[in-house]
């Protein structure tokens, strides 16, 4: 295969399938590697080298079917891969409670060191509390989540459609969901412990209920975009 | 493999067998082998060429081949062996090819004898 942009269209395919690049390189080398064989075996066999050449690029097979069998050999080589609608439930499960809890770390640190600075007694605290606790519900959470969901599929379930799909679907769950979990304020200082553990343990809650659901969406919206692509080619 | 949608399921299993049992006389790199497959089964089955190494690099994931880099002509080529988790993986399928293929024999060959004249 001497053809760079062949080359280089095909590695983009893999690359986009969440293919590593170490692996990339392998099979593009060995491919260009083949295609060298089988043009010089054609002209050693007296075929002149533009024949030899366009015989050896149909030989090879097309980009697209390469790239489907070395995408479709990766997903059937990984457990996550083989398991794809119990991964998508065990990554809602576990990585929306461990961003929630990430998240009300960070501002029940924010409020005990405002409590401690005397801040609260200006008033202000309770704002910077409500601030944080909207925002970590309304707009962080489901970003980490969002980021985090998007990692663990192009690292492990292959394929840029499947995760989009995955991370949009659970994207419009969480911010659907972080609408109504608001509570009171409670302004006393266990109040607020006691709210913003609350707040943290709603989502928590609702991932359970909600990780199933967005599960099944995405193995349907990502078994549709890949299908086209995915054709047995052996 | 060139094969139609529709006769998949059949040859599912074929590729990994013809490379097991080739390698399994000696190691050889992508080309050598997709040649030697070809000339084995009497011309008659032709891997596509550039699927071959997906599936290739599999075996090698599931540690049924080992693979080693060498220079020959001025060019670097990869050499792929069969490792003994390889063999008895061709032990197995070897022998699951030899009751599916008598399985099938059997039944051609059935209806070949009801329709023949007593």
């Amino acid at each position: 295969m001497n053809n760079p942009c062949r080359l280089e269209n095909l590695a983009k395919r893999l690359r986009r399938a969440g293919a590593e690049e170490a692996y990339v390189q392998r099979l593009t080398e060995e491919l260009s590697e083949h295609y060298r064989e089988h043009v010089q075996s054609s002209i050693e066999e007296g075929a002149a080298e533009k024949e030899a050449e366009a015989v050896a690029a149909v030989a090879l097979g097309s980009n697209e079917e390469i790239a489907t069998e070395a995408v479709r050999r990766l997903r059937s080589g990984a457990w996550f891969g083989r398991h794809r609608v119990a991964c998508l439930g065990l990554v809602a499960l576990v990585l929306y409670p461990l961003s929630a809890v990430l998240l009300a770390s960070i501002w029940v640190g924010l409020g005990t060191w405002l409590t401690r600075h005397g801040v609260s007694k200006m008033g202000a605290a309770a704002h910077v509390w409500k601030f944080a606790l909207e925002a970590s519900t309304d707009l962080v959470l489901p970003v980490a989540w969002f980021l985090g969901a998007s990692w663990f599929c192009r690292r492990y379930l292959y394929g840029r459609g499947f995760s989009w799909a995955l991370c949009g679907a659970v994207f419009a769950w969480a911010v659907d969901m972080s609408a109504w979990a608001t509570l009171p304020m409670d302004q006393s200082e266990k109040g607020k412990v006691v709210v913003g553990l609350a707040v943290s343990l709603r989502p928590m809650l609702g991932a359970m209920r909600g990780s199933f659901l967005a599960g099944f969406l995405c193995v349907v919206i990502g078994s549709l975009m890949a299908r086209r692509r995915m054709r047995p080619s052996i | 493999m060139k094969k139609d949608a529709g006769n998949a399921n059949l040859m599912n299993g074929v590729p990994e067998l013809l490379i097991l049992r080739t390698l399994s006389r000696r190691e050889m790199y992508g080309y050598e082998l997709v040649r030697a497959i070809h000339a084995s089964t009497g011309e008659k089955i032709l891997l596509s060429e550039g699927c071959v190494y997906p599936l290739l690099h599999a075996m090698e994931r599931k540690k049924w081949l080992a693979s080693r880099r060498a220079a020959a002509d001025g060019r670097t080529r990869v050499y792929y062996r069969l490792t003994p988790k390889g063999n008895q993986r061709l032990e197995k399928i070897v022998s699951q090819w030899n009751g599916m293929s008598s399985a099938i024999h059997l039944a051609l060959g059935g209806d070949r004898e009801q329709s023949m004249p007593a």
